[in-house]
């Protein structure tokens, strides 16, 4: 991923660049849905973001390494306000009662024109500007920041999914009663898990304001969270691996079905269903199939499949 | 507010809550029965209004036959997704409703390439003029609206307490495995569940097709209201359902005739969390949602 | 001890697989065009609910297209240039849309684009301003002094929006009461901060003035609020065309018996939900004349115009579209056509030489009739091509709209712009109001 960019053609960086962001957000996405919270107000948390980041930097004139951060924590913030009534639900009420909530956020950005510019965004959001001589408004220089922010992004999910938190986590997604009764405040956990996802999803938010330097309500849309969750399912959520794989695989689909114009929403649409019906486990349960062809005796035993989502809600 | 205003708002919020508890008792039903959550139940709606556009605005048929046409029509579709995309994601309800949202996607481009995008298809009123109740205006399309949803919510009602089969599908609801003990069999309660669903969104669809703005998009904005009924109704429950339409009806209209639509929508928001606060179980659900 | 890999193996498989296809994304080339074709590009909603805004536009702009290169080419500084179309969708976000930008430049090499504009036009025009890349919004709201390469105006919005006020004064002395209404979106606000300024230099008194949001889907609320105010004109500004039926409808059914005033009435919808001599009874008036219209004459660009569609994308035709021609078909190709003319002035396609054309002709010729570039009073700098205002009337007789005036923009702006540009600033929406 470091050399690529000086082969590339200009154009192809901006793409790698959307790439990026993209995995910040699948991954931090899965790191929720460890739990067994799927959520559909992902993709407003990376607005949230977004607008927190360019708000602080049009009005306080902050610099970028002071913005992503806080954008980070106010999502974060945010996460931790709507996550009080999410808790109550489980499943699928979880799943459907975020989509509403995050819709409640998405309708506060059109209402209110100040601060936020209500249905048209906010415009002129600086760039993140200059080190030295490194202009990052020039492709390549962006590319490599959001590179090194997105592999420390990640590489810090990762640390948290293998870590005892990570367990806890995945010990509420497989009997959330028995965690319960063993001590486990499945309550705390969940919340936590949601802030942390949504602090990397107001990063990945950051890093978009400032490279489009306008967004709008528009861009956070349902369609948007869609097209995340045909990432996510694509790819698999057992292994920390999956949605990554699902964003490049369906990143490269995305670019490469363009021609198709007004059909294309179908094409996905077919896609997602084919994944769910045909391969719930996504993409990633193909490895343990792929290593264990060129006989790689050090490779993971294959896990258990885990079809997206698949949580029998408490009854 | 004047009185004219007062009266014509509470008018269309009788109007909003009809609609809204027809849509909502099928999500309500459907998920009650092997928790089937539709995230193209919007896109029935729409189809719904199409089934209008072609047989009514296109065809020249009479508008009740086209409204009635869109039951079958639209059940079939219902039936055509329990198969293909319920059936084989049973027992995940993410999956299903994730794999309904690829539905979405592919139902609104197909009505987009047949029947052609641009502006709003031109369905004729076909009862054109307003009757006038207290000095406010309310027009006859939207008037019928509300017997024509009591006959179809007493029908359903009729059908589930006092049809065998209607009250197997509440068994099956109440407890699959028990019922499927009873020699009830779970395949075709679903797909029972999910024609009565599709009759019942495309039927909505179809009455409000020449009052609303009728595009292969309409469906969407409908979704989130109807799964905040059914969420504050009670997941599972009918009757929480249709209790929770009326008050979301309230709600909107009288929210959107003092402030503006976008308020309205997110008092309804602020509503659900208040009842998911206080009431996990949403109004008259046993379920926690 | 042993060294602690960052990434276990099943993660590193993975991002080998990863780093492999996008490797294959970013090698796929695509071959630059030839030195004697300049590309276009099209830019805007091609699918989801914006695309009928865009879809029909590639019509118009192929017709033109292929008119150009059946002659030969574009001819500019003495040699001809064959012209060719990129489109790419922008699904009417900022995000695709810069992508969008991006990928038309950096790899098609493009000099023009096509677009709907807002939000659009926000997330694309620093980069193109960089590569100085001409972007033709259909919203003139989106020029500004600091978007030097973007034009606007072959949409009539908000000018035809301004004209309306003195129309119908003109027409109709004695009447004093002017209702306005528009989505709440910021073209919306803006436009409608125009037409305000304009109402009240006419004289009206405005006795509403207020936006209903975008989630409205039942409008008698709204339309007994506006009612309950007594006007004599019912404006609805820009409201978009699916929009302008329910509110006529709703007119109709609250019982409404004076001027109705629109920038676009779909004639035939409006036909499906009132009947056609309510339409002619209130004079309803808006902007967007038809092709068909006897008003251009029969041997007008007009009338060869829609030949020439229905015979590439009509009924029955090679590429049928199914679905009648729009407004929507030639909106685009105004601007595409202005920026062509410019560069045969230029004799060049450098497009500071384009600008200094078009600003120093006297007269551009456009589908609408001549225009002038305009608009340094308005938006801060002169990039709005503005030929006269169509303004038309719904007839019974016809059951469509026929054109009843043709109005110079300029003249009467003029004489009236202090008013104006002091009430627009008042609503906060002149153009260095927004930042």
């Amino acid at each position: 991923m470091s050399v690529l960019p000086f082969f590339a053609r200009e154009y192809h960086v901006e793409i790698l660049i959307i790439f990026l962001i993209n995995v910040i957000l699948a991954t931090s996405y899965r790191l929720i849905a460890t739990t067994g919270d799927w959520t559909l107000c992902h993709v407003v948390l990376l607005g949230v973001g977004a607008y927190a980041s360019a708000l602080m930097a049009k009005h306080f004139g902050w610099p970028f390494w002071m913005t992503a951060p806080l954008a980070g924590a106010t999502a974060g913030l945010v996460g931790l306000g709507i996550v009080y009534p999410l808790l109550r639900t489980v499943g699928f009420g979880f799943f459907i009662a975020s989509l509403a909530i995050g819709e409640f956020i998405r309708l506060i950005w059109i209402k209110f024109h100040t601060p936020f510019g209500g249905p048209r965004g906010m415009i002129n959001i600086p760039y993140v500007g200059e080190l030295g001589p490194i202009d990052f408004y020039e492709a390549i220089p962006y590319y490599f920041m959001t590179l090194v922010i997105t592999l420390v992004c990640v590489i810090i999910m990762y640390r948290i999914d293998r870590s005892r938190i990570g367990d806890t986590f995945k010990s509420i997604y497989e009997d959330d009663i028995l965690a319960a009764s063993i001590g486990i405040r499945v309550g705390r956990y969940r919340s936590l898990a949601f802030v942390l996802g949504s602090f990397f999803a107001g990063i990945a938010g950051a890093l978009m304001a400032h490279r489009l330097n306008a967004i709008d309500p528009h861009i956070f849309g349902l369609d948007e969270m869609v097209y995340l969750l045909v990432w996510v399912v694509a790819g698999g959520t057992a292994t920390f691996a999956g949605p990554i794989i699902g964003v490049a695989v369906m990143s490269f689909l995305f670019e490469w079905t363009r021609p198709l114009l007004e059909w294309r929403p179908l094409f996905f649409g077919a896609i997602l269903i084919g994944f769910l019906i045909f391969m719930p486990g996504g993409l990633e349960s193909l490895i343990p199939k792929f290593t264990r062809l060129f006989g790689n005796r050090n490779a993971v035993p294959a896990k258990a499949e885990q079809p997206a989502g698949a949580k029998e809600p408490v009854v | 507010m004047e009185l004219a205003t007062f009266i014509q708002t509470i008018a269309n919020s009788v109007v909003a809550g009809s609609i809204y508890a027809t849509v909502a008792v099928g999500l309500a039903l459907a998920f009650g029965v092997m928790q089937m959550a539709n995230h193209a139940h919007g896109e029935f709606f729409m189809l719904g209004a199409y089934v209008v556009y072609v047989f009514y605005a296109l065809g020249g048929m009479p508008f009740p036959f086209a409204v009635l046409l869109a039951i079958p029509t639209i059940a079939v579709i219902g039936l055509l997704t329990e198969r293909l995309i319920f059936r084989p994601t049973r027992g995940n309800v993410l999956a299903g409703f994730m794999a309904t949202a690829g539905l979405t996607w592919i139902l609104q481009v197909a009505a987009g390439r047949i029947w052609g995008l641009a502006f709003m298809k031109k369905i004729p009123t076909p009862y054109m003029g307003a009757a006038t109740i207290a000095g406010a205006q309310i027009g006859l399309q939207r008037v019928i609206i509300i017997p024509a949803a009591c006959i179809l919510l007493g029908l359903l009602w009729f059908f589930l307490y006092r049809v065998k089969l209607g009250k197997g599908l509440r068994a099956c609801a109440q407890d699959p495995e028990a019922a499927a003990l009873q020699g009830i069999s779970i395949n075709k309660m679903t797909a029972l569940a999910m024609g009565i669903a599709g009759a019942y969104a495309g039927v909505a669809g179809a009455l409000m097709a020449p009052i609303h703005a009728v595009t292969p998009y309409m469906g969407r904005d409908l979704l989130i209201t109807a799964f905040i009924v059914v969420i504050v109704g009670g997941m599972a429950s009918i009757e929480g359902a249709v209790l929770a339409a009326f008050l979301l009806g309230f709600i909107h209209t009288f929210i959107t005739t003092i402030f503006d639509a976008t308020s309205g929508v997110m008092v309804g928001v602020a509503f659900m969390a208040f009842i998911l606060i206080v009431k996990p179980t949403g109004l008259m659900g046993r379920v926690k949602a | 001890m042993k060294k602690k890999k960052i990434f276990g193996l099943s993660v590193r498989i993975p991002l080998l697989l990863a780093l492999i296809v996008t490797f294959s994304v970013v090698s796929g080339t695509t071959a630059l065009s030839a030195e004697d074709t300049i590309n276009i590009g099209f830019l805007a909603a091609l699918s989801g609910p914006d695309a009928g805004w865009g879809l029909p536009g590639l019509t118009g702009n192929q017709i033109f297209i292929d008119r150009v290169n059946a002659e030969g080419g574009l001819l500019v500084g003495g040699k001809r240039y064959k012209l060719k179309m990129h489109a790419f969708d922008d699904e009417a976000t900022g995000s695709k849309a810069l992508q969008g930008a991006r990928q038309l430049v950096l790899e098609h090499d493009v000099k023009f684009i096509s677009a709907i504009g807002g939000t659009p036009a926000d997330a694309t025009h620093p980069f193109l301003t960089k590569k100085k890349v001409f972007y033709a919004t259909l919203i003139s709201t989106d020029i500004m002094p600091d978007r030097p390469y973007l034009i606007g105006g072959g949409d009539v919005t908000p000018r035809i929006d301004m004209l309306r006020p003195w129309y119908h004064k003109f027409n109709n002395p004695k009447l004093k009461r002017w209702a306005v209404t528009s989505q709440d979106e910021t073209i919306g606000r803006t436009c409608q901060a125009w037409e305000v300024g304009s109402a009240i230099a006419e004289g009206w008194d405005v006795v509403y003035d207020k936006h209903f949001s975008l989630e409205t889907t039942d409008f008698a609320p709204v339309v007994t609020a506006i009612l309950a105010t007594k006007p004599d004109v019912v404006s609805l500004n820009l409201t978009w065309p699916d929009f302008v039926t329910l509110i006529i409808e709703q007119l109709y059914l609250q019982g409404y018996k004076g001027i109705i005033s629109a920038n676009y009435i779909d004639t035939e919808s409006v036909m499906q939900k009132v009947p056609i001599e309510y339409m002619e009874l209130t004079k309803s008036a808006n902007s967007f004349p038809l092709f068909d219209d006897p008003w251009w004459g029969e041997q007008s660009w007009q009338h060869e115009f829609i030949k020439e569609w229905n015979a590439k994308f009509g009924p029955g035709a090679p590429q049928d579209v199914k679905r009648k021609i729009t407004g929507i078909d030639w909106d685009h190709v105004i601007m595409l056509m202005v920026w062509a003319h410019g560069a045969q002035l230029a004799g060049s396609f450098d497009p500071d030489e384009i600008l200094k054309a078009l600003r120093a002709a006297p007269m551009i010729p456009t589908i609408l009739g001549p225009a002038v570039m305009y608009g340094k009073e308005m938006w801060g700098i002169d990039n709005m091509v503005s030929p006269p205002v169509p303004i038309a009337e719904v007839k019974a007789d016809c059951k469509c709209k026929r054109i009843q005036a043709h109005i110079k923009f300029e003249e009467w702006f003029e004489s009236r712009k202090d008013t104006i540009i002091k009430v627009v600033k008042e609503k906060g929406q002149y153009f260095d109001q927004r930042k």
